[in-house]
């Protein structure tokens, strides 16, 4: 019998978090872990730690989401439609959350009924309801949050909020069946099919899921922009994806996917994203090229070190 | 020139800190049969591995033909005339079966950079004719094909080299009745052609019988080689094991044993194009057999059952609660269990722990108050699965691919017998595995027949099916064929000449 080896890829979403806070507290002279910035970089990831929150359901199942972003957006238009019909927050959070629910739900049962490969059925939503949000908006001027929703900027409303949604998807994607049929889906589809588990029900109830983070993740977003735009939610998929990768969970899913690094993965994207701007670079070339390059060697190592791990494992047990 | 094809002196190969082989000697002599016995684990695969350039050698030499010997690729191996066909499946399931054959050698058929289909697919054909196998549609990708044709595939491929040592590593199990004849004409025929054929199999009868010489490995070192005139199984297993082997292998009765009440009833299942109106009841305690040549459907039968055929026409019912089983989310819920035959690949996840494989068909069952399912409660559900079916591993948490064929086996049994069940539909549960995790195996069954479960056996080894089942259904092209009740009727060749 061999003891069992201690995992080394369970740590590296730990280990870039900490290297990156570090190297961005050196680079920007310790400004970086100033209270006031550390509570702006929680409030900025606010956003993204949500949607990841129910996107790791797809990305478990090996599958992608690219519709995020444009949900966000979508939710957020329909919403603000209905607050203008009625004058009730409550109906406009209703509405978005609805309309980010039903857009998971088309999105999965393309991919479910319809045998849609997740990446086409996604884009294609995305390219659509892109569309449909920039014409509603160029027709409906720009409006501004509500009162009601303005209090979600809140620091005090906002944190235990978040921390009630990041429990309630923990507990979904950690500690009942259907966070497990989604890895299982995601190890291996024939076998979950096989045993009896509901797969396409899975499927759906994922996409679902990650709509409605989107729509919430929207509410949060209007609370913190003040309002609905026209570029609200763009490249917001990649940025939800990237944090999701980054954190170590891979490509095709499985039992790498973990809620704790869909978390760290956000907080890193963020530090990247929040430490460059406080160096001055906020949305210029440097900044982009600069992440990219980040992101790149967290992703090769996160990669590489899972791969060793099953390289090990697969020699020293093959025979064994 | 000397007769001695392949010698390999003190071959040394590790895999992390586990010895896979150690010291080994081993030579070949053209036109030999040799058959190469040892447990699982014991360092067969490994060794033929490095013989064919699937993994380098640590240390020790290997000479083919007088010259030095050290394959980095199967490639390689190929073009010194080495052909293998390996146990786990080696075809290209995104591509078309005749390009399977010629991976890796395309370029013959290639002419500026482009592939000439036709002639790729006309000298498959010439293979396949060639050396009298099973045809298959050469056009058509590897993924859906059963395990069966894919195992023709790469038989074909290891062919088409025309090879002057040809490795079969448990090719056999795959196959049913009509191939394995096939396979010992084959082998017959590249024997007088003074060809080497390297054979692992776990049926030890079967190897003594096609086998000049018999090497044996125990541990990574080789045991001795002993010749087949006149070896008895018994004392091979012995070599094998290194002690006595005394458990009872198949029943020991010879009449039907089963109670009265039937437990499923299937009436007239089809599925286009494989079955055919097959109607049968299980009972209460019974092992019902099903056999049948490849193409006869029996393995369809079981996907049917448990409500894996989507397509199917007619009705599986269950009797105790009139339920009818429409798909196999309602089998699983209803004390049904299916053990698909590609274990691999439709029922392990190979890149998961072994605790989330083992909990995995009770989790429905193991869930708390909120569905929670607590994760130390399915770590100790899994701990006694592996104490209770003594499963070789160094912890819940290894994954599943470090394991050996048979403790993948014990798990994909063991993780059904822990629920309450009704109904085991086991489809070639020993495939792959061997003596002593089989006799294990065909123990379980036993037992799960007395706590009165209802069994449906599928298997291509007739004396599997002999040894184990109450009736057997024989199949071909895909209807019932016959059946039969355990008693003196109960042969191989009446059962064989019901098959074809």
């Amino acid at each position: 019998m061999k003891k069992e080896r201690f995992e080394l890829n369970k740590l590296t979403p730990f280990v870039s978090l900490i290297v990156m806070l570090l190297v961005f507290t050196v680079l920007t002279k310790g400004s970086m872990i100033s209270p006031y910035n550390i509570s702006m970089l929680i409030d900025q990831s606010v956003v993204l730690i949500i949607a990841c929150c129910g996107t790791i359901f797809v990305s478990a199942q090996g599958r992608v989401d690219l519709s995020v972003g444009v949900n966000c957006a979508f939710s957020a238009v329909i919403g603000d439609l209905a607050y203008r019909a009625t004058g009730s927050s409550l109906i406009m959070i209703v509405t978005a959350l609805l309309v980010g629910v039903g857009i998971g739900l088309v999105n999965g049962m393309l991919i479910s009924r319809f045998k849609v490969p997740s990446f086409m059925a996604t884009l294609a939503i995305l390219i659509g309801l892109r569309g449909i949000v920039n014409y509603i908006q160029s027709i409906a001027s720009v409006n501004y949050a509500s009162d009601v929703i303005m209090m979600l900027s809140d620091n005090q409303i906002k944190l235990p909020l978040l921390i009630l949604i990041v429990v309630v998807f923990w507990y979904l994607f950690e500690y009942t069946s259907l966070g497990r049929y989604c890895k299982a889906i995601g190890e291996n589809e024939v076998v979950a099919y096989s045993v009896g588990m509901p797969v396409g029900r899975s499927k759906i109830v994922a996409y679902a899921l990650s709509g409605l983070t989107a729509a919430i993740s929207c509410i949060f977003l209007i609370a913190r922009l003040g309002g609905t735009s026209t570029t609200m939610g763009t490249f917001f998929e990649m940025k939800v994806m990237t944090a999701i990768y980054v954190g170590g969970v891979l490509v095709r899913g499985g039992s790498t996917a973990k809620m704790y690094k869909a978390i760290l993965g956000a907080f890193i994207v963020m530090i990247i994203e929040n430490g460059l701007k406080i160096m001055g670079y906020a949305s210029s070339e440097v900044s982009e090229f600069v992440q990219g390059l980040l992101l790149m060697v967290i992703l090769f190592l996160t990669v590489f070190f899972e791969l060793r791990r099953q390289k090990v494992k697969k020699t020293a047990g093959q025979e064994a | 020139m000397t007769d001695i094809i392949l010698d390999v002196k003190g071959l040394y190969k590790h895999f992390g800190s586990t010895c896979a082989n150690k010291n080994v000697d081993f030579s070949l002599k053209k036109g030999e049969v040799r058959g190469l016995a040892g447990e699982n684990g014991s360092g067969k695969s490994t060794l033929l591995s490095q013989i064919s350039g699937i993994c380098r050698k640590d240390a020790g030499e290997m000479i083919l033909n007088g010259e030095p010997y050290d394959p980095h690729s199967p490639l390689q191996a190929a073009n010194h005339k080495i052909g293998i066909v390996v146990q786990e499946l080696g075809v290209l399931s995104t591509l078309p079966a005749g390009v399977n054959v010629f991976a890796g050698r395309l370029s013959q058929f290639t002419r500026f950079g482009i592939i000439n289909m036709s002639a790729l697919y006309q000298e498959a054909e010439k293979q396949f004719k060639k050396w009298g196998l099973m045809p298959v549609p050469l056009k058509k990708t590897c993924g859906n094909m059963q395990i069966e044709t894919r195992k023709m595939i790469e038989l074909a491929r290891a062919l088409s080299i025309d090879p002057d040592l040809l490795i079969l590593d448990e090719v056999t199990q795959s196959l049913s009745q009509n191939n394995r004849d096939m396979l010992y004409q084959l082998i017959e025929y590249l024997k007088a052609a003074g060809k080497t054929i390297v054979i692992i199999t776990h049926d030890l009868e079967e190897m003594i019988r096609l086998c000049d010489n018999i090497t044996v490995l125990r541990d990574g070192e080789v045991v001795g080689t002993k010749a087949c005139d006149g070896l008895e199984p018994d004392e091979l297993k012995r070599m094998m094991v290194g002690r006595e082997v005394s458990c009872a292998y198949y029943r020991e009765d010879w009449v039907p044993d089963y109670e009265d009440e039937i437990v499923l009833k299937a009436e007239e299942l089809s599925v286009s194009g494989e079955i055919e109106a097959v109607s049968f009841n299980v009972h209460r305690g019974e092992i019902l057999g099903f056999c049948g040549l490849s193409d006869s459907g029996i393995h369809t039968v079981g996907k049917a059952v448990y409500g894996l055929a989507p397509s199917m026409k007619g009705r599986v019912v269950l009797s105790k609660k009139s339920l009818e089983i429409k798909n196999a989310g309602t089998a699983l819920c209803n004390g049904m269990a299916y053990v698909p035959k590609d274990r691999d690949g439709e029922a392990l996840m190979m890149q998961d722990s072994i605790v989330n494989n083992f909990v995995f068909p009770s989790t429905t069952s193991l869930k708390g108050r909120l569905s929670f399912l607590n994760p130390r409660k399915l770590r100790t559900v899994a701990e006694k699965g592996i104490a209770d079916f003594q499963i070789k591993c160094s912890g819940v948490n290894q994954r599943m691919d470090g394991l050996s064929g048979g403790n993948k086996q014990k798990v994909n049994l063991g993780r059904w017998l822990i629920k309450d069940l009704d109904v085991l539909i086991l489809d070639c549960p020993t495939r792959g595995v061997d003596v002593g995790v089989k006799a294990y195996i065909y123990q379980l069954m036993r037992q799960a027949k007395a706590q009165g479960l209802a069994i449906l056996l599928i298997s291509d080894e007739l004396p599997e099916i002999i040894g184990m089942s109450d009736r057997v259904i024989i199949m071909k092209d895909g209807r019932i064929n016959g059946e039969f009740e355990r008693g003196d009727d109960f042969i191989q060749e009446k059962l064989i000449e019901v098959m074809v």
